[in-house]
Order: C-alpha cells, then structure tokens, then sequence
C-alpha cells in the first residue's frame, strides 16, 4: 500500500526530480539541485559552528585554556581575503592551514605509496602472481617515464607498451567495478521507491 | 618590515608547523608529540571558524536575486532560504536531534544518493557508445571490463565458479600492478609537491604578489 | 539507414527506460542467487572476528548521502559482528548526513535490545571536524584531550567506556566505510604507518582498484567491496539484509549492461565490414 508518511513522499519527489536530469534538464530538476546545494551548505555550517563551541568555546571558557584564541583569530584572518587593501593577513591562516596539511599528507607518503608498495613488489617473487606483478608494476611505471629519451627507444619502447596494455586491463577492470557501483547506488533508490513509497512489495 | 609581515613570515610558518608534523612521525619526543597534539586540536578549530565556501554561494546566488536574472533567480532566493533553514534550525533544534535527523534523511540523503546514482544511466550510453574494440588496446580494455562485469554478477558465478576465478585474477595480477605503478608515481610527486611547498618553493596558496 | 546504422543509433531514452526495467523487475521477482563470499571480505571478517574482547574498535562512518545505499548495509553487517565480539565501539563522523547514518545503523541493530549495549559504557558516537587526516590523529591519539564531549553533547570523562582509557594502546582496530579516497588512504597513512593498529577498510567498488595495492602489501587486513562486499559480509555474519537483495538485483542490470557493450560492438563491425550507410 502506498506510503502515508509526508517524509517518504519528499523524499520520492527529490529521487524522480533528480532522475528527470538524465531525460532532460527541468524546471524540478533545478529545484531539486538548488535545494541540494542549500541543505548542505547549511548543514555543513551548523554543524562546524556546534564543533566550534564544543571544542573550541566550551573548553577555553570552563577550563580556561585561552591559546584557543589563537586557531580562532587564526581562522577569523582567513575573511580578509575579501579586502583588496589587506588581503594579505589572510595568508596566516592559510599558512598555518597548509603547513598542517601537507605535513600530515606527506610524513607516511614515502613510507606507505613507496617502501611498503616497493617491498611488496620484489618480496613474493617465488610465485607466477608475484613475477606477472612484478613485471606489470615495472613495465607500468616505465610507461609513465616522459622525462627520459632512452625510454623511447628499444628495449625500453617494448617494455613501455606491455606497461600500457597492462595499465588498459586495469582501467578495463575498474570500469567493470563503477558499473557495479553505480547501478548498486540506483538500485537502492528503486527499492525505496517501489517498497516504501508505492508499497507494491513487502 | 610591512614587508617581512605579508610574505616571509606566512612562508615560515608554513614551514614551521609542517616540520613539526613531519619530525612527529620521525621522533618520539614527549614535547614534540604535545605539541604535535596541540596544533592538531588548533586544526579542528581553526577549521570550524572557516565558512568561506557558504560565503561565497551567498555571495553569488545573493546577486541573481538582486539583479533578478531571469529563469534563475527564484532558484537562487530557494537556496538561500535552504541554507539558512538548514543552519539556524541546526543550531536551534540540535545537530544531532531527531526533527533534524528527519530533514537530512528525507531531503539531503535522496537527493544525494539519487545525483551520484544517476550516473548509471550515463555508463549506460558510455558502455553502448564508447566500448568499441577500434584497437588492442580497447579490445583489451572492453575484454577485461567485460570479464569483471561478469565475475561481478552473481549469475555467472552461481553457474560456475571459474567467472569469479577469473576476476579475481585480473584484480590480483594486472590491477594490483598497474595501479601500484600508479601510485609510485603519485606518491612521489606528492612528495616533492610538499616538500617544495615547505620549503618555499610552491607560493600558489599565498594568492597575488602585491 | 542501414540495420548496422540503426543499431549504432539506438536513442538514450530507449537505454535509461530498459535500465529502470532491468532494476524494476527483480524487485517484484528476486532471483534468489547464491552469494561467493570473496576473499577480501573474508579476510575483513576474520580480522574483526580475531579481535579480543573488552578491547576498543574506532568505528569511521564517512560514505554519506552517496554511498548509503551500498555502505550501509555493511555498516549494519558490521556493527553486529562488533557488538557480538563485545567491543567497546567508538563510531565518528565528521558530518550531519552521517550522524544520521549512525542513528539509522542504531535503528537497524539494536545494540541495547539485541545486544545488552549500554550507551557510553560499550558504544560511543562522536563527531568532529577539520581535515581528515587531523581527525584521525585526534580520535588515535588525543581524543579525550580535543573532544569533550559526544555528538549529543555528552561529556566523555564521566562515561564509564572512558575510565582508565589510555588513547592509542587500548584500540585494537580500525573499521572504516567511506567514498572518498582520500580517507580511505588517510587510514592507511595514520591508522597504520604512525600508530600501527589494524585496519579494515570498507569502499565504492569503484574504488578497490586504487586501494587493492595496500591489501596485496598487508597494509590492510580486508576489505569490503561495495554492495557485493556488504553482500558478502551479510552473509559471513549470517545477517542477510539490503546487500543481499541489492546484489540479486544487480544481476539483472549488469546483464543488460553486457547486452549494450554488444549491441555496440556488433553495429560498430558490422558497418565497418559489411558495410552500411544511410
């Protein structure tokens, strides 16, 4: 039987309205992907204000620790990318932003991307898997040389290319793995349509 | 020594405060990793003060609506209307209270769901336009989604094993490879993006000289 | 028009109406095929089944809007098998839309009911902020320090989960379900490289072939594979819920998805061999 609950029917409305877009742009499709954009706007700034007061606000007020005034005013110099005259205080914030950043994307980079991928490389190298590996990662890596003429010319040309099919394969692989993806992610969308929406199955 | 203030002293905390995150990692030294915790908590903060995406949605559609573009700016009034529905009854009602709880899962969650699933029916005229064996490699690259495709539907696996066999021996030999070599390569330009960022040498973020 | 023209041409609309079919139809009638667990999600299920009792798992639920329909049900797979292991779970989340996905995960499994959970004493909800990388050093490392209270505001000192509670030694795994990228590696970065605790990664099949690199070197101990990794663990769990219908379902489509590569290729040879034009 067809659904009495007001949330349910929204929420039926916002899936049709959002599916129209693949037949043809329109008006509910427009009002759908506004309303999408202005929900997580607006979320995302209720809930950073709500963590602003309970890890920041709260705890500098009951137990005193005020040098959180100091990522506060930090954040608050961010603003002042909308002056043309002082622009540039908003570089400290920034500056802070991304040496935080990217020290903390780039201290296990060498570690996990390289050595640990490196080591399991050339450990299982007993074994047909581990050899057919070891070729692809080499072959493939050499695909991507761009900066070294050698590369260009043989033996090198011919390794480049088993790299290129190899690299085709996985890419081949990954698109079998996005259909799967995207239908499971409609699928769900179907089941709450036809079951809790028009109720035509248990 | 305005000059010092809009530039030098930016980059050196850029680099100050990566290098601490990097020697953390590296060294196991209880002031290092106090602090290495304090610049983090100041992170979350500094975080939660930062709203300049919403600033400039508003910024924008605020515009349409003043200018009235046509066929547009209706729209743009409802977005900023949903904006601040969902920010002042967020702060009102709770983030984590069930009147709020109801207005993500019947507004936010299908229509989220629904836009990134939609792109089934674009795979589907990709699948039907693109996959075309023109050469090797296509038919190489249409053999091997082809066979994943397959190992991935439980019908051919159910009547016989060896589909799913095969896919995954394709994931464990040629994704495996090819996507480390990949990520070799990622992985050191990453590294060198972030050292030449510390170091000074990468100023993009700073915005315009003066 | 040639037969070969018309099949190269056929319209999008034609494509998308058979899609919907393809989805529609096994809703009314499920084919009710069997589930091959696969080995990543084995390996997943016996990394959280080899962990001892009374010890902490960070629970990372990050899949969103988006990725509901196919993560959460392994979400629900999962959280049972925690709560039968008796761990003390601590769930986060970093947004509204997946704090609602944590209370719908809560609706679904009944800790309280079904397990004898007790709020604060054997399971936690946080929520936080900032970039993802800082969320996990602060939740492996710093959590009682930088988070004081839980996503309803809750303090975390006075909660009995917490007494005695000493930051990274005491959490013996990492699960995490997640459409991005860059937290899925982010895990590996943090959860792994610096604090080496064990971790179980849970993703969009679209993305398993970025990540299978990290599970082939050990860096990961499993992984559940989308739909068909959430199917997989439904199963392993003996909890058979949307995963498995979804994966049924799946069949349907993924064949009319072959049937259009085909139709495809074979206007595309049959024009350039047997030729065609209009």
């Amino acid at each position: 039987m067809i659904s009495a609950d007001p949330g349910i029917w929204i929420a039926a409305f916002f899936t049709i309205a959002a599916t129209s877009y693949v037949f043809r742009d329109n008006p509910a499709f427009k009002f759908a992907e506004h309303t999408f954009v202005g929900c997580a706007a607006g979320y995302s700034v209720a809930w950073n204000l709500t963590q602003l007061q309970r890890v920041g606000l709260t705890p500098m007020m009951e137990r005193g620790i005020y040098t959180y005034l100091i990522p506060i005013v930090l954040g608050l110099t961010v603003y002042f990318q909308y002056s043309t005259e002082y622009r540039w205080i908003a570089r400290y914030g920034v500056a802070f932003m991304m040496g935080q950043g990217i020290g903390m994307a780039l201290r296990a980079k060498m570690r996990e991307d390289f050595i640990m991928q490196l080591r399991a490389t050339v450990t299982p190298l007993d074994s047909a898997l581990g050899i057919v590996i070891f070729i692809l990662v080499i072959t493939g890596a050499l695909h991507f040389v761009f900066t070294v003429k050698r590369v260009e010319s043989e033996p090198f040309r011919t390794l480049t290319i088993i790299g290129r099919y190899g690299i085709l394969v996985a890419l081949g692989a990954s698109f079998g793995n996005t259909v799967m993806t995207r239908l499971g992610q409609y699928q769900g969308r179907m089941i709450f349509l036809i079951r809790d929406w028009l109720g035509l199955v248990a | 020594m305005s000059e010092i203030l809009k530039r030098p002293i930016p980059l050196l905390i850029t680099f100050v405060v990566g290098m601490l995150m990097v020697l953390e990692y590296f060294f196991t030294v209880p002031a290092l990793t106090a602090t290495y915790d304090t610049v983090n908590t100041w992170r979350v903060i500094l975080y939660a003060c930062v709203y300049l995406g919403t600033i400039n949605l508003l910024l924008l559609h605020g515009r349409r609506v003043m200018r009235r573009d046509p066929g547009q700016w209706y729209y743009s009034a409802w977005l900023i209307v949903m904006i601040a529905a969902y920010a002042v009854l967020g702060l009102v009602w709770g983030v984590d209270s069930m009147n709020y709880r109801w207005m993500i899962d019947n507004v936010d969650v299908p229509l989220g769901a629904t836009m990134y699933a939609s792109l089934a029916f674009y795979m589907a005229s990709g699948a039907y336009r693109v996959m075309k064996v023109r050469n090797l490699g296509t038919g190489l690259l249409l053999l091997s989604a082809f066979l994943v495709i397959i190992g991935n539907t439980p019908l051919f696996p159910a009547t016989w094993e060896g589909f799913a066999t095969i896919r995954n021996t394709i994931f464990d030999t040629f994704v495996v490879g090819s996507y480390r070599a990949i990520r070799f390569g990622v992985g050191l330009g990453g590294i060198a993006l972030g050292i030449r960022t510390l170091v000074g040498l990468e100023t993009g973020y700073m915005g315009r000289r003066e | 028009m040639s037969l070969w023209d018309k099949l190269e041409a056929v319209p999008n609309w034609v494509l998308y109406i058979l899609v919907l079919l393809a989805m529609a139809y096994p809703i009314f009638r499920p084919l009710g095929l069997p589930i091959v667990v696969g080995g990543p999600s084995q390996e997943a299920y016996k990394a959280v089944d080899a962990t001892p009792e009374g010890t902490y798992a960070v629970f990372h639920i990050a899949y969103g809007a988006g990725g509901k329909p196919t993560l959460q049900p392994a979400a629900v797979a999962m959280s049972h098998h925690l709560f039968e292991k008796n761990l003390k779970v601590i769930y986060f989340c970093d947004n509204a839309v997946d704090l609602a996905n944590i209370w719908g995960i809560f609706d679904e499994v009944s800790p309280d009911t079904r397990y004898g959970k007790e709020y604060g004493s054997d399971y936690v909800v946080l929520s936080l902020t900032g970039p993802f990388l800082t969320q996990a050093a602060v939740v492996l490392s710093n959590l009682l320090e930088t988070i004081p209270t839980d996503a309803r505001g809750q303090s975390l000192k006075g909660m009995p989960m917490f007494q005695g509670y000493t930051e990274t030694e005491d959490i013996n795994i990492v699960c995490q379900l997640t459409t991005s990228g860059d937290i899925s590696e982010g895990w590996v970065y943090q959860a792994v490289s610096r604090y080496e605790r064990r971790l179980v990664g849970g993703w969009l099949s679209m993305m398993t072939s970025s990540m299978i690199p990290y599970y082939q070197a050990g860096q990961i101990q499993g992984f559940i594979d989308g739909s068909k990794g959430a199917a997989d663990y439904e199963v392993l769990t003996n909890k058979p819920g949307e995963a498995v219908k979804i994966t049924d379902i799946l069949s349907l489509t993924q064949v009319v998805y072959l049937l259009f590569i085909i139709i495809g290729n074979v206007g595309y040879f049959g024009k350039k061999y047997m030729g065609g034009g209009k």
